[in-house]
């Protein structure tokens, strides 16, 4: 074979060698896009998510709801129980190691009390708003709950 | 070989690798297309979010799932839903985490259900095949009715017999054939047993035929 047939003889077959390496990146490329697209069709916004765990706060008398007996008044805050022990009680993370999921800072606007989740480390994402009636012993108040909304941290 | 052989040979080459290129991405992208995962995925993230719903609901509740749900398997623990096509390595298995209040429960497992619903009673929250009938037929417990076109429900000897009626498009219900009230209300009104509720069956009936509204044909 003269030089010009062994130049061209090796010139294809790193032509080919870099073709076959660009082929197979592209191929693995269009299958990470597509799998990135199907968990994007099924992803839930983190807003609902946050929204829908939130609604016990004040309807749930076994986390902060008022109740007389059997009867539960919606959408109230019991001053009594707004407290984090029974926070712990209501919602607890530690069987999804605490930061991977959502935590939560609840805060009465008008009087300024707060509590927070457990593993709640001020890194907010969102905030949610909600228009309450607060039961003090003197009463039924308005004021309006905060709930400061702390998405997985980490892995 | 001469040039025009070797071109020749080099073009067939060329053309193979691209119908190559082609199959493989019509391939992954039929194999992604054909999944269910998707379905499952989605229906997984639903239930989590339909048990949260029902812990911020004060007292009793039951919800349908409204998708026909047949070709899947669930199972319900303490602090997860898993949703699986039957047969399949566990590793492959859809699962979801939430988190219940103290002293909640949750458990139930489904396979092979057209409908699946979760219930909560007291501070425990069941996933089930729904009732077992057709939208649109009574439920056969019911039984037939009598001369008066009133059915009777005896849930069991520690419970009271309701009974029950078809009346001008809707059901109502009754435990003394007095005092009838809509299936819209589980609280008795007036009577004997005035502010009772019903056992948990009589009131999965009365739900039932809330909903559903089955109707009753004329003989």
């Amino acid at each position: 074979m003269n030089k010009k047939a062994q130049f061209a003889a090796a010139r294809k077959t790193i032509y080919w060698m870099i073709a076959g390496l660009v082929i197979t990146m592209v191929v693995i490329g269009f299958a990470m896009v597509i799998a990135s697209y199907r968990n994007n069709l099924a992803k839930v916004p983190p807003e609902i998510r946050a929204e829908l765990i939130a609604l016990r706060f004040t309807n749930n008398p076994d986390c902060f709801a008022y109740n007389v007996s059997d009867k539960v008044l919606l959408g109230t805050i019991d001053l009594t129980k707004f407290n984090e022990e029974n926070m712990l009680k209501c919602y607890s993370t530690a069987s999804a190691g605490g930061i991977k999921t959502f935590n939560f800072r609840l805060k009465l606007e008008s009087s300024g009390e707060e509590i927070r989740t457990d593993k709640y480390a001020h890194v907010d994402k969102f905030t949610i708003f909600k228009e309450v009636l607060v039961k003090r012993q003197t009463g039924l108040f308005k004021d309006r709950l905060i709930i400061y909304v702390q998405e997985k941290i980490g892995v | 070989m001469n040039k025009k052989a070797a071109s020749v040979i080099m073009i067939t080459f060329e053309i193979l690798v691209v119908l190559l290129v082609v199959y493989m991405t019509v391939s992954i992208g039929k194999a992604y297309g054909e999944s269910d995962q998707v379905t499952k995925i989605n229906a997984a993230e639903e239930l989590r979010m339909m048990i949260d719903t029902l812990v911020a609901v004060p007292g009793d509740a039951i919800v349908n799932y409204p998708q026909e749900v047949s070709k899947f398997s669930f199972i319900l623990t303490q602090g997860s839903i898993s949703v699986f096509n039957k047969g399949e390595e566990e590793n492959v298995w859809i699962v979801t985490t939430f988190f219940l209040p103290d002293n909640y429960q949750a458990e139930g497992s489904v396979s092979e259900a057209n409908y699946i619903c979760l219930e909560k009673l007291n501070k425990k929250i069941i996933l089930k095949k729904c009732l077992d009938v057709a939208d649109n037929e009574v439920p056969p417990q019911l039984g037939s009715p009598d001369s008066s076109g009133i059915y009777t429900y005896d849930a069991g000897i520690l419970a009271t017999s309701l009974y029950y009626r078809y009346q001008d498009g809707s059901w109502e219900w009754s435990p003394d054939k007095i005092n009838w009230m809509s299936v819209n209300t589980i609280v008795v009104s007036g009577g004997e047993f005035d502010k009772e509720k019903p056992v948990q069956e009589n009131q999965k009936l009365i739900r039932y035929l809330q909903k559903f509204n089955p109707p009753v044909e004329n003989e």
